[in-house]
């Protein structure tokens, strides 16, 4: 049975440590609402590049629009059957639930054949995940058992959509006869009035509500529908007799559990792009070079605002080379801790081979993410914590390797600064002794220029109004650019941008027409 | 049956979403006020006069369309006001009249909707009759043609046969009806297939065979609903079809009512100006891509409204012309300037006469304001940031062809920075077919783009004399550096 997520390893289904830092259990909680099986599945990273690669082309093939539209109304149809499935399992009266079954099984081989005709229709699929998954489904399709299964669905559906019959109600008396009368009064009345219909006004008409479940009324009436077509029934109680047992394939069954992981959080993504915010697919890095996100954002954070209409500031991240370490300073509010969640969060995105909140980025497939949140509460035992952040910290340099990232924000400041600096410049010797890259967000503006493998970051403020915070993170010295133009460019208003926003609008098939 | 009085084609929508952006416009221009006169306070009719000056034609052929409806209206106000009345007086009928809401039953829906339908009917005979008494007077090819369709569409056939179809629709024997097998085995495909015929007895259903009968229990009471809902599902798409025909007979007079409301809204601000002697004229408007922009006489009418006499007023000869650079004293009349060619514009593009002499201008594909706010807008937004983010608004929702009023925008940074900001914003709409008539005390981008000499753009500053008067007019010259903001001063501070 071929697998579309290529785990290399147990599935985890302990939430790691450092979601709750990184603010990942929130955005866990937003992209899996309810459904706590997937959960695991984000929780638990790849751990090698190639077994990254394979799942971006896999979401890559999901993400275009046209097969993202197969795959979403595959989960839907197959839910409904599911939920058909139950029905057939609650109901009442005999002649009803056999009509369940019959829905549900008709549902099902619908879906699964339409499932590989449109797959199959939709040019080359990329991915060996996506292609093994089509490859099997043909095969299954095209089994005999699977073609005797939707000959005979189908032909009881024939049979029982062929009845009609004339209902007419007197008093307390039902009568159920045959129908063969074809004219429809409706009409008439429509034809009557056609010459106020209006454009403008739609009436909508309530649909009635119909519960599932049968009334006893109803049920006469089919008793009485089933009497005068005595065979269709009969073709239908042993059909059900036949199938009873699962007619869902396993393998068709793994792929709808699997395929919603992507589904679910492209989704995620979609909502927060149609707030303008973009995606991208991580470049993997395997050697030592430039590791960066450009035009990273916090997903938690955007996607609370998102609530307001509004985006978060991107910020860039950038390690060239033999940086090793970025070191943010600046002021308090001024996007630091966002910032360094920014980076935790798009590391562990790209080990899950999905696309990362971000413009463009290169990143390796860390082997660990160690992440120290100082809370900034005061502790009453500021002995005890210490000592407890202490050992706590040595456990995670224990397991660092140069594959790891540790993240450590405002650590020790709740300590005395000579303490502090002290206790940080040993921690941050040890990490680079490790050869682990790190963000450390702090007030100690000396460890900006810890050692030559260290980057220093600032958060910007306005010279003339401190208050007033932009949320860009940059690296010292500043680029140069006025604020004002920062800022007219983060709302696109650059002479170049405007142009575009007004031509690409008016002229949508131009664009289209020079592809 | 059309209304068809706003557009030779289309049902004015007095509904419609106003287009983003023109609450902006509409603070800026202060509509409010000129609505407030036309609708004389009636908020349907301020609905209607929302839309209509906001929702803007953009075909010549259209404006005109509704200014010869308009000149009809001014020539025979009382034949349009009576048709008002009539509409008026059936849409409050129909209010006494209405069939419970959704949760009611389709058969108590249809029954309701059967005498409405018979209410209004008298009605529109009513109507007929007055449009067939008047359709001589009129010349407009709007009224002409909807008087001579009321006519011809009902005629007294026609209303007679709609009479008996009421009759029926009573079911006063039952009816009959055909269905298929739906989910789960519940009936599905309800077609009602008529009234059962006068005939005692048996139903006819009975008479053909085979058919199964069964008795519903006197004291099953759970039986008998179900037995109402089977009856209800019967009537469910016939009773929708005749709710529907009530809808849209309502429909039409409620379009009826807004379309006329229009008129009469129009018409009231053409009376009240013609009282206070202020001019008006009707505007010739040019295509979309012609580049005309002439006026004679131009003033805000929302001011001579507000100070019930003649304002200053202002010409203009700039075709070709895609950027106005508007400087000069302050108080001097700039922002009157810019409120009075906006308000005309959407006056003209709604087919509506002009406060002017006269005005011919290129129909706007959309107009935008952009005016610098003081009022602080919000805890988490500084001043520029916000000016920025109405100014991305705009630039997401304008196209080439749009009119765009800017006033002192970006002057919430200092002069370099806002300069920098409005060099690009501005340059870039230009460039991108937009017209934009900018009033600005950023003087070195003014002075800027004077020395650029652009034959496409002009420059106009507020008139000035030497002893510091004001005019209120705007004449044509080279930017100005002062803003004359010690005129003010001294104005305020010495004076009284």
């Amino acid at each position: 049975m071929p697998s579309i997520l290529f785990l290399d390893r147990e599935t985890i289904f302990d939430e790691p440590g450092f979601f709750r830092d990184l603010n990942l259990d929130q955005v866990t909680n937003r992209v899996f609402a309810g459904m706590d099986q997937w959960k695991a599945l984000f929780y638990t990273a790849l751990t090698t590049p190639e077994a990254v690669m394979q799942r971006q082309r896999v979401m890559r093939d999901i993400e275009r629009a046209d097969v993202q539209a197969i795959l979403q109304k595959f989960t839907t149809v197959m839910r409904d059957m599911e939920s058909l499935r139950h029905r057939v399992e609650t109901t009442y009266y005999p002649l009803q639930r056999h009509l369940w079954f019959l829905d549900a099984a008709y549902t099902y081989c619908q879906m699964v054949e339409r499932l590989v005709v449109e797959l199959a229709d939709r040019g080359r699929l990329e991915s060996d995940g996506m292609r093994a998954v089509l490859h099997y489904a043909m095969e299954y399709v095209a089994s005999d058992g699977f073609r005797t299964f939707v000959r005979e669905t189908a032909t009881r559906r024939e049979e029982l959509g062929a009845i009609h019959y004339a209902l007419h109600i007197r008093g307390n008396m039902v009568t159920v006869g045959s129908d063969q009368d074809t004219t429809d009064y409706r009409r008439d009345i429509e034809e009557t009035f056609d010459r106020f219909r209006h454009q403008t006004v739609v009436h909508k008409a309530k649909a009635l509500s119909d519960a599932p479940d049968m009334n006893h009324v109803e049920a006469q009436i089919l008793d009485r529908v089933a009497r005068l077509n005595p065979d269709p029934f009969k073709n239908l109680a042993s059909y059900v007799e036949k199938y009873h047992e699962r007619f869902v394939d396993p393998g068709i069954a793994q792929f709808h559990f699997e395929v919603q992981f992507f589904l679910k959080y492209w989704e995620f993504m979609q909502a927060l792009a149609s707030h303008g915010l973009a995606f991208c697919y991580p470049e993997i890095a395997t050697d030592g070079a430039d590791i960066y996100v450009y035009n990273g954002f916090d997903m938690a954070l955007a996607d609370k605002l998102s609530q307001a209409g509004r985006t978060p500031i991107g910020n860039d991240f950038v390690l060239r080379d033999l940086e090793q370490m970025a070191v943010v300073t600046g002021p308090n509010q001024g996007g630091k801790s966002t910032f360094a969640r920014m980076v935790g969060q798009v590391h562990h995105i790209a080990r899950l081979g999905l696309p990362v909140p971000g413009r463009r980025a290169r990143l390796p497939v860390c082997d660990h993410i160690f992440t120290h949140f100082e809370s900034g509460e005061p502790s009453p035992h500021v002995d005890g914590k210490l000592a407890d952040d202490l050992r706590r910290i040595r456990a995670i340099l224990d397991d660092t390797t140069s594959q790891s990232l540790v993240i450590l924000n405002e650590i020790f400041s709740s300590t005395t600064l000579k303490d502090a600096k002290f206790l940080g410049e040993q921690i941050l010797a040890r990490i680079a002794a490790k050869g682990a890259r790190a963000v450390v967000v702090t007030f100690i503006e000396e460890w900006a220029v810890f050692n030559d493998r260290t980057v220093s970051l600032v958060s910007e403020v306005l010279p003339d109004n401190p208050s007033r915070r932009t949320f860009k993170i940059l690296r010292k010295p500043a680029s140069g650019r006025s604020y004002a133009m920062t800022l007219a460019q983060q709302h696109g208003l650059t002479n170049e941008e405007i142009k575009e926003r007004i031509g690409s609008a008016s002229e949508p098939d131009a664009s289209r027409a020079s592809i | 049956m059309r209304v068809s009085l706003m557009h030779p084609e289309q049902a004015f929508d007095w509904r419609q979403p106003l287009p983003d952006g023109t609450r902006d416009l509409a603070k800026d221009m202060a509509l409010q006020g000129v609505i407030g006169v036309m609708a004389a306070d009636d908020p349907f009719v301020t609905q209607v006069m929302e839309r209509a000056l906001l929702c803007s034609l953009q075909d010549p052929a259209v404006i005109r369309y509704r200014q010869a409806v308009l000149a009809d209206v001014l020539a025979h106000p009382q034949v349009i006001q009576a048709m008002y009345d009539l509409v008026v007086e059936t849409l409050e009928q129909r209010r006494h009249h209405f069939w419970g809401g959704l949760a009611s039953s389709p058969s108590s829906k249809l029954h309701a909707a059967v005498d409405l339908i018979g209410l209004m009917g008298e009605n529109l005979v009513h109507l007929r009759d007055v449009a067939r008494d008047s359709r001589a007077l009129f010349r407009s090819e709007g009224l002409c043609a909807f008087t001579l369709r009321l006519d011809q569409d009902l005629s007294d056939d026609y209303l007679n046969h709609v009479k008996n179809r009421l009759r029926d629709l009573k079911f006063k024997n039952g009816f009959h009806m055909g269905m298929r097998l739906g989910r789960g085995g519940k009936g599905a495909g309800y077609v009602l297939k008529g009234p059962e015929p006068r005939r005692v007895g048996w139903p006819r259903l009975a008479r053909r065979e085979p058919s199964y009968s069964f008795h519903i229990a006197d004291r099953d009471e759970a039986g008998y609903r179900a037995l109402g809902d089977i009856r209800n599902r019967g009537l469910h798409d016939v009773s929708a079809t005749v709710v529907q025909a009530a809808e849209h007979i309502a429909g039409f007079f409620l379009q009826l009512k807004a379309e006329l409301a229009f008129y009469l809204g129009c018409a009231r601000l053409v009376n009240h100006l013609r009282d206070l002697e202020l001019p008006l004229c009707v505007p010739d408007p040019a295509e979309v891509d012609s580049s005309v922009m002439r006026f004679d006489g131009l003033y805000d009418v929302g001011l001579a409204l507000n100070v019930g006499r003649r304002v200053v007023s202002n010409s203009l000869d700039a075709d070709d012309v895609s950027l106005i650079v508007v400087t000069g004293a302050n108080q001097g009349g700039k922002s009157t300037f810019l409120r009075s060619i906006g308000l005309a514009q959407l006056f003209m593009q709604c087919g509506m006469y002009v406060p002017a002499t006269a005005y011919q201008m290129s129909v706007a594909t959309g107009v935008y304001s952009h005016f610098s706010r003081m009022e602080d807008a919000g805890m988490d937004r500084g001043k520029l940031d916000d000016e920025l983010a109405r100014m991305s608004q705009i630039v997401e929702a304008i196209s080439p062809g749009s009119l765009l009023l800017m006033n002192e925008s970006f002057a919430a940074t200092n002069e370099r920075e806002g300069a920098e900001i409005a060099r690009g914003v501005v340059d870039a709409l230009v460039e991108s077919g937009v017209k934009v008539i900018f009033v600005t005390h950023l003087w070195t981008l003014a002075e800027e783009w004077y020395r650029a000499s652009s034959p496409e753009t002009l420059f106009l500053r507020a008139e000035r004399f030497r002893d510091g008067q004001r005019s209120f007019k705007m004449i044509a010259g080279p930017p100005l550096e002062t803003s004359f903001g010690a005129d003010l001063y001294r104005q305020i501070f010495t004076q009284g």
